[in-house]
C-alpha cells in the first residue's frame, strides 16, 4: 500500500480542514450536524433570493419583491411567503434624509425655484427658502449635522438647523463668502452645540457640527441666503447654495447615505443589501418544521438595522409561540430601546437596554438551557447576561418564524442583512466569526 | 408577470369578504392570508380597517380603484394636497369572479370597491391620510 493510500486512509473528508474550503464559512458552524439556518441578504447572495414562493423566479434586481429565500447553513431550511403582499423588496437604498424623495421635498417659503437637489435659485430679493427633509429622522443622544454649501459672493450667511418641527433643536450660522463661524442657537431643554468647524472643499464649505439633544424624532434642514441678522437678502439670479445635509451620530457609525438625484436614481455601488421588511404585513417561515428537539441550546445571531416604528415587539426570528413550550425568540423594540430573547415555556425573558432605532446592528442571543445560560451581545460586546434561567425541555419541532410573531402579530419594521439561527451553544471563536461576517454584510467592520 | 406596488386598506366589515375574494381571484396562495393587520383612529384600540400592503400583479392593480395624493407648496410656504381617485374597473372585477367560478352581482361588486382604498403610498402615509394608525397590539 502506498504512503499516499495510508495517508487516505487516515483522514476523513472534513476531519482537519473541510474538503471545498480552508478557510472558516458559516457552513462550518452546522459542520457536527448542528440544526439551523443561515439567511443572507447581501449581493454576494442574491443567487439565494426568488421573487416567487416555488424558488424558480431568481431576484434579478433590487427594489424586487422576494418571495422565499435559500437556507445557507446546508440544512435546507429554506423560507418562503405566498401571500404576495406580504414579501419584502430586496433592496441597497440606504439613507435617512434624503431617500430622494426628501430633498425633492424641498419645500419653498419663498420666492427660491429649485434648479436642482443641489441648488435652489433666488428670483428676487428678501426672499427665503430652505431645504428641508421632510421626513423626521431619529436621532440618539450625540450627533453630527454636516452641511455642503456653496460659497457665496456676498456676505449671505447659512443656517443649519436640527429640529423637531417646533424649533426645538439646534442652528449654527456661518458666511458663505467667508466661512466664518455665526453665532448658534439652541432651542429645547437639553439641547446644545458641542463643536463646529468649516472646511474648505474647492468651491464649497463644509459644515460640521456635533450637538447633543434628547432622543427622539426630528428635521434637518437648511436655510441659504439667510443674513446674520436674521434678514433674507439674496438678489434675482443668485444661485446658491445647499447641498448634502447629512445627520448622523457623532460617536456611532451610522451607515453612509445613498445620495441620489430623482426618485428613481439608484446607485447601489458600495451600499450593503437588506431585505426591507415593512412592518405591517411582512413575515416568512421555514417551508418545513426545523427539528430543534435534540438540542436545549440555541444561537441566533442577526444584523439588521433596527427601525423605528411599529409596534412594540417585533420579532427577528420566532419558533414556537412566545412562552410556550420549547419556543425561543429574539425581539427588537423600536419604542423602548430593547432587545429581548426569550425561551421555551418559562417565559423568561433577557432584557437589555441602550439600542436606539437607524442603527445597524449585530445582536447574539445565546441560551442554554441546561447550564442555565442567556446572553446578548451587540456587536460582538457582551450586553447582558443572565445565569439564573431555570433548567428546561429541548426546543420544539415547528416552522421557524422570520419577521412576524407565530401568533400572526408584530411585524418586524426595517432592513435585516443576515439571520443565523443554530440549535447549539456557540464558542467565543464561532460567535465572533458569525457577528464580524454579518456586521460585514452592514458595511461595517468589528 | 409584473407586480406594481399597492397598500390596500378595507373597512373591517369587509374584511373576510375581501380577504375571502383576494384569495379566490390571486394566483395560486398569492392573495392567501391578506389584511391581517388591524388600524383603527388614533387612540381607540378596535380595529376598524385592515391592511396589506406590497407587490400585486399589475394587471390586477389596473382594475382596482387607485387614490392618488399630491402635495404642493405654494409662495407662503403653505401645503395643498389633493386627493383624487381613479375608479375600478367593476365589470373587469366582475370578468375575474365570474372566472373564478363564483357569482356576486355587480352592484355589490361596485358596493364593496368603493369602500376599498388601494393607493402606492406606504402604509404609515395611507393610514395617515385616512386619519388611521396601527391598532395596538398585544405583547404577550
Amino acid at each position: 500500500m502506498s504512503t499516499v493510500h495510508k495517508v487516505l486512509q487516515l483522514w476523513r473528508p472534513g476531519q482537519y480542514i473541510k474538503a471545498y474550503d480552508a478557510g472558516p464559512r458559516l457552513q462550518h458552524l452546522f459542520g457536527a450536524g448542528e440544526q439551523g439556518g443561515v439567511y443572507l441578504f447581501d449581493k454576494a447572495h442574491q443567487g439565494g433570493l426568488f421573487q416567487d414562493a416555488a424558488f424558480t423566479t431568481p431576484v434579478t434586481a433590487v427594489e424586487q419583491y422576494v418571495g422565499s429565500f435559500l437556507d445557507w447553513s446546508g440544512n435546507g431550511n429554506h423560507c418562503a411567503q405566498t401571500t404576495s403582499t406580504a414579501r419584502s423588496k430586496w433592496s441597497a437604498r440606504v439613507n435617512l434624509i434624503t431617500k430622494s424623495e426628501d430633498i425633492e421635498g424641498m419645500r419653498t417659503l419663498g420666492r427660491c425655484t429649485k434648479l436642482s437637489p443641489s441648488s435652489v435659485q433666488c428670483t428676487e430679493s428678501s426672499a427665503a427658502g430652505f431645504f428641508v427633509a421632510t421626513n423626521f429622522i431619529y436621532l440618539p443622544s450625540s450627533n453630527l449635522i454636516r452641511v455642503k454649501i456653496k460659497k457665496g459672493t456676498r456676505s449671505h450667511a447659512c443656517v443649519a438647523a436640527i429640529d423637531s418641527g417646533s424649533l426645538n433643536g439646534v442652528r449654527q450660522f456661518f458666511n458663505t463668502q467667508t466661512g466664518a463661524l455665526g453665532s448658534t442657537s439652541t432651542f429645547g431643554s437639553g439641547v446644545s452645540k458641542v463643536s463646529a468647524n468649516v472646511d474648505q472643499d474647492g468651491e464649497w464649505w463644509i459644515l460640521r457640527f456635533t450637538f447633543s439633544c434628547p432622543n427622539g424624532s426630528y428635521y434637518a434642514s437648511v436655510y441659504p441666503s439667510l443674513n446674520a441678522d436674521g434678514s433674507f437678502d439674496c438678489t434675482s439670479g443668485d444661485i446658491g447654495h445647499t447641498t448634502e445635509i447629512d445627520v448622523r451620530p457623532a460617536a456611532l457609525a451610522y451607515l453612509p447615505y445613498q445620495r441620489v438625484n430623482t426618485a428613481t436614481d439608484y446607485d447601489t455601488a458600495g451600499f450593503p443589501h437588506y431585505l426591507d421588511f415593512d412592518g405591517t404585513d411582512d413575515y416568512y417561515a421555514s417551508i418545513g418544521n426545523i427539528d430543534f428537539s435534540g438540542t436545549d441550546k440555541m444561537t441566533v445571531v442577526a444584523g439588521y438595522t433596527k427601525g423605528g416604528a411599529g409596534t412594540s415587539m417585533q420579532p427577528l426570528v420566532e419558533f414556537l409561540g412566545y412562552s410556550s413550550a420549547g419556543s425561543f425568540g429574539l425581539y427588537t423594540n423600536p419604542s423602548g430601546q430593547l432587545a429581548q430573547i426569550q425561551l421555551s415555556s418559562f417565559g423568561v425573558n433577557l432584557y437589555a437596554a441602550g439600542y436606539p432605532p437607524g442603527l445597524a446592528y449585530v445582536i447574539t442571543a445565546q441560551t442554554d438551557l441546561a447550564a442555565p445560560f442567556m446572553q446578548i451581545r451587540r456587536d460582538g460586546v457582551l450586553a447582558h447576561q443572565s445565569f439564573t434561567a431555570p433548567t428546561g425541555t429541548p426546543y420544539g419541532n415547528a416552522a421557524l418564524h422570520i419577521g412576524r410573531r407565530f401568533i400572526g402579530s408584530g411585524f418586524l419594521k426595517g432592513p435585516v442583512h443576515g439571520l443565523i439561527v443554530r440549535g447549539a451553544a456557540s464558542s467565543d471563536a464561532e460567535l465572533s466569526f458569525a457577528e464580524r461576517y454579518l456586521a460585514n454584510l452592514q458595511g461595517r467592520a468589528l | 408577470m409584473s407586480l406594481v406596488h399597492r397598500c390596500i386598506i378595507v373597512p373591517a366589515a369587509i374584511q373576510a369578504t375581501c380577504q375571502t375574494l383576494c384569495e379566490m381571484l390571486a394566483e395560486g396562495d398569492a392573495g392567501k392570508g391578506m389584511f391581517l393587520r388591524g388600524a383603527c383612529p388614533k387612540g381607540q384600540t378596535q380595529s376598524t380597517a385592515y391592511i396589506s400592503s406590497g407587490p400585486i400583479e399589475e394587471a390586477f392593480a389596473a382594475i382596482l380603484p387607485l387614490t392618488t395624493s399630491t402635495t404642493t407648496y405654494g409662495p407662503e410656504g403653505e401645503a395643498t394636497t389633493t386627493v383624487s381617485t381613479r375608479p375600478a374597473d367593476v365589470a373587469g372585477i366582475a370578468a375575474l369572479i365570474a372566472q373564478a367560478g363564483m357569482s356576486m352581482p355587480v352592484e355589490q361588486i361596485a358596493a364593496l370597491l368603493a369602500l376599498i382604498g388601494v393607493s402606492e403610498q406606504s402604509p404609515e402615509e395611507a393610514m395617515d391620510r385616512l386619519g388611521l394608525v396601527y391598532t395596538p397590539e398585544e405583547v404577550a
